[in-house]
């Protein structure tokens, strides 16, 4: 059963010290913040606030320390809010204390350093501070006045303007012996730097154009993944390699309906879930796919259980889609048929489709789903340039496909110069 | 065999590869097949599990909540934890009259004051006006635990809050709730209602027996239908006041712009009287029965937001 009351929340976070929980009070602007704690059977629950003066929260950071945590919030006005907790010396439920000295819109524990951006104070010296500048503490407390610990400090960072007239900073996280700075315009790498007595962190531009929002982003300490403005999905890893991985043809519908987009991570297979409450596309190491859970957190339990916070289309079909095939020959060919190994659980009905298309401009057009005899095999007799092969299956659980076998005649010689593909002895 | 190419499919990455030797005209075969290399859930996604969120019950006291200050800051500046009305602590003019949660309250801290040694107005803590804060033409509820110690006759009494600009005897009065010595010198607390101009036109007086060093929630309520205007006072000693209290009938509050100011001291003192507040809550309807009892708490109290259960 879906758990999602309203979209994105409830929502999970987890951090190397703990679990935390945001339940939103439905139509409400409230917002109850949860420490959460799960014994592989049980959960339990502590609940450390009530918000409701925070607006429309869009996006929150955990940075936890485990016996002291930070909780800073960005509301969709753009707003900031900064929380933090000494679960040591607060022991009562509703116990978060407001900080406003300086507040911060994203905030990460970096190596027992807490590191805050997109900052918001009145109060000296942190009230020339803006939208792109960071703070950062010393190392092992909260200390971010750099008159009372060297260690501390702040910086304004070198981000060029682009889709804003101040560079905001949407996320800060911990990336390997790094801080990736993440903005709408651009993404920056930190390293720290000591000289003498003084500490600071320099600065490395990545060729990455800035994200959105701080939801686009997700990851742990090792990877980390991104939507870019352009709706590129990338993934950073700790070391500095940079990979695009694209899909934007995929993730801009998503990006661009009016419900946030909501990007989560699961390590296993270096999992990204990117929803937005309505659709979801999954990527991870191997490929994409769309799936009927909506996800807005993900975790896996020390037990390796899988758990998360979602909603569903209830569509629990399986459906495979292939990419544009011309099967070697611009001619037109003749799909015959298609065969199919696969297996499957309980009651399930296969089919096999096509999409086909005679021109290249033109789109595709969508052929009928033929129901597969017990053997695997359905007859399609489709004749055209290009296809795209569908199988499709009613229930996906424990659902394995091995192999789709295309059944083609080549009955078009006409482009065809020289040999033909049975004189080339195609495979050999 | 030959394997020419992958694609990226919109569900799985798959491998091309063509099966030989077709003949002109005949069929050739060509297999997409799965490059995962887990045989598992090739199709679709490990399907996630539901995470079961606790349930929160909350009172019903949420509704039409207008401001509430739980006045736990050590820093004087009370937090309007509802709304915008908040307040700042406004001429301490002797370390006297410093109004911050410095003390145990009926829950976590209470603002505490001490009435001055001489002549002269000062105040605690005061909110400017908000529009939450007018009670004109609507029925309200305004509930405060108050406690003091060092009991001295109270003279003119001392305001606990009071809708009205301290510093000016001429300012407008609207509306306010005041220790007082009654007649015969008892402590009790009175509410007032002000013209709007600078006079008290209706006062109600909970002549009720305080003791030093007790919590007391006061409650008043105000039904715009009935014009009737409600002070009850539960306590330690006799419990929760249920259907019984103080009334009167008296017309709307005055429609006004005047500050809320918690325990100013307006008045010369006699000796020194410590005072304790906590708890100040501002609703825009009568409260029910049931609602002042979650309030009471069986004397325990309950505050912000007004949980009942996780």
């Amino acid at each position: 059963m879906a758990n999602i009351t309203e979209w994105p929340w409830p929502r999970m976070f987890i951090t190397p010290y703990g679990l935390f929980a945001i339940m939103k009070v439905e139509e409400e602007t409230t917002y109850y913040i949860i420490e959460a704690n799960y014994d592989g059977a049980n959960w339990s629950w502590f609940l450390a606030a009530f918000l409701n003066n925070v607006g429309i929260i869009n996006y929150v950071d955990f940075a936890d320390f485990g016996p002291f945590y930070v909780l800073s919030i960005v509301n969709t006005l753009g707003q900031v809010y900064t929380y933090y907790r000494d679960t040591t010396a607060s022991t009562e439920t509703l116990c978060l204390v407001a900080q406003d000295a300086p507040a911060f819109g994203t905030a990460c524990n970096f190596r027992g350093q807490l590191i805050g951006g997109n900052i918001s104070s009145d109060d000296a010296p942190w009230d020339s501070l803006t939208s792109r500048s960071i703070v950062w503490s010393a190392i092992g407390n909260a200390e971010l006045d750099p008159g009372t610990n060297v260690m501390a400090g702040f910086s304004t960072l070198l981000l060029d303007s682009v889709s804003s007239e101040v560079p905001i900073i949407k996320r800060v996280m911990p990336l390997g012996r790094q801080v990736a700075v993440y903005s709408d315009s651009g993404v920056l790498m930190l390293s720290p730097s000591v000289q003498g007595p003084s500490y600071t962190l320099g600065q490395e531009l990545v060729q990455i154009a800035g994200v959105r929002s701080g939801n686009h982003i997700a990851g742990d300490r090792l990877v980390q993944g991104l939507i870019d403005l352009e709706n590129k999905f990338w993934v950073i890893e700790a070391g500095g390699k940079i990979g695009e991985i694209g899909y934007q043809e995929f993730i801009a519908p998503i990006v661009e309906h009016e419900n946030e987009t909501i990007v989560s991570y699961l390590e296993k297979d270096r999992t990204f879930y990117i929803s937005n409450g309505v659709d979801c596309l999954v990527i991870n190491q191997y490929g994409a796919y769309k799936c009927h859970q909506l996800v807005s957190s993900v975790l896996r339990t020390p037990s390796g259980m899988l758990l998360g916070t979602w909603d569903t289309t209830d569509d629990e079909t399986a459906y495979i889609s292939t990419d544009s095939m011309d099967f070697g020959s611009r001619g037109i060919k003749s799909l015959e048929s298609v065969t199919v190994d696969f297996t499957a659980d309980g009651d399930y009905l296969a089919y096999v489709g096509a999409d086909f298309k005679y021109d290249g401009r033109a789109n595709f057009v969508r052929f009928r789903d033929v129901l597969c005899n017990p053997e695997g095999e359905a007859g399609l007799h489709v004749a055209a340039a290009n296809f795209r092969l569908r199988f499709t299956l009613s229930d996906y659980t424990n659902a394995e496909l091995r192999y789709l076998l295309a059944n083609i005649k080549y009955s078009d010689q006409r482009y065809k110069r020289g040999t033909v593909p049975g004189q080339l002895e195609v495979g050999r | 065999m030959r394997e020419f190419g992958h694609l990226i499919s919109k569900s799985l990455r798959l491998g091309l590869r063509a099966y030989p030797n077709p003949s002109p005209g005949e069929e050739q075969l060509v297999e997409c097949y799965n490059l995962r290399p887990s045989q598992t859930n090739l199709i679709g996604h490990e399907r996630i599990g539901t995470i079961h969120f606790p349930t929160i019950t909350l009172s019903t006291l949420l509704d039409d909540l207008r401001i509430y200050y739980k006045l736990d800051e050590t820093s004087g500046t009370f937090q309007d934890s509802f709304g915008v009305a908040h307040m700042s602590q406004a001429i301490p003019d002797s370390e006297d009259e410093t109004l911050m949660a410095s003390v145990t309250g009926i829950i976590s801290k209470a603002a505490y004051t001490r009435q001055r040694n001489a002549a002269g107005s000062a105040e605690g803590a005061r909110a400017p006006y908000v529009a939450a804060l007018n009670l004109n033409n609507t029925s309200f509820t305004i509930n405060i635990w108050c406690k003091w110690s060092d009991k001295a006759y109270p003279a003119l009494g001392y305001p606990i809050y009071r809708k009205r600009e301290i510093f000016n005897a001429n300012t407008n009065y609207e509306w306010g709730l005041r220790w007082y010595g009654n007649s015969e010198g008892a402590f009790g607390f009175r509410f007032e209602r002000g013209n709007g101009t600078n006079s008290i036109t209706d006062t109600i007086d909970a002549s009720v027996d305080i003791h030093e060093d007790t919590w007391y929630m006061v409650t008043v309520t105000y039904d715009l239908l009935t014009t009737t205007l409600y002070v009850r006072v539960s306590n330690a000693t006799d419990g929760f006041e249920a259907d019984s209290g103080f009334s009167t009938t008296v017309s709307t509050m005055p429609n006004g712009t005047e500050p809320l100011i918690l325990a100013n001291q307006g008045h010369t003192a006699e000796g020194a009287i410590n005072f304790q507040y906590d708890e100040f809550g501002i609703w825009s309807r009568v409260l029910t029965l049931a609602e002042r009892q979650t309030l009471w708490n069986d004397g325990a109290g309950i505050t912000y937001p007004f949980i009942l259960g996780i």
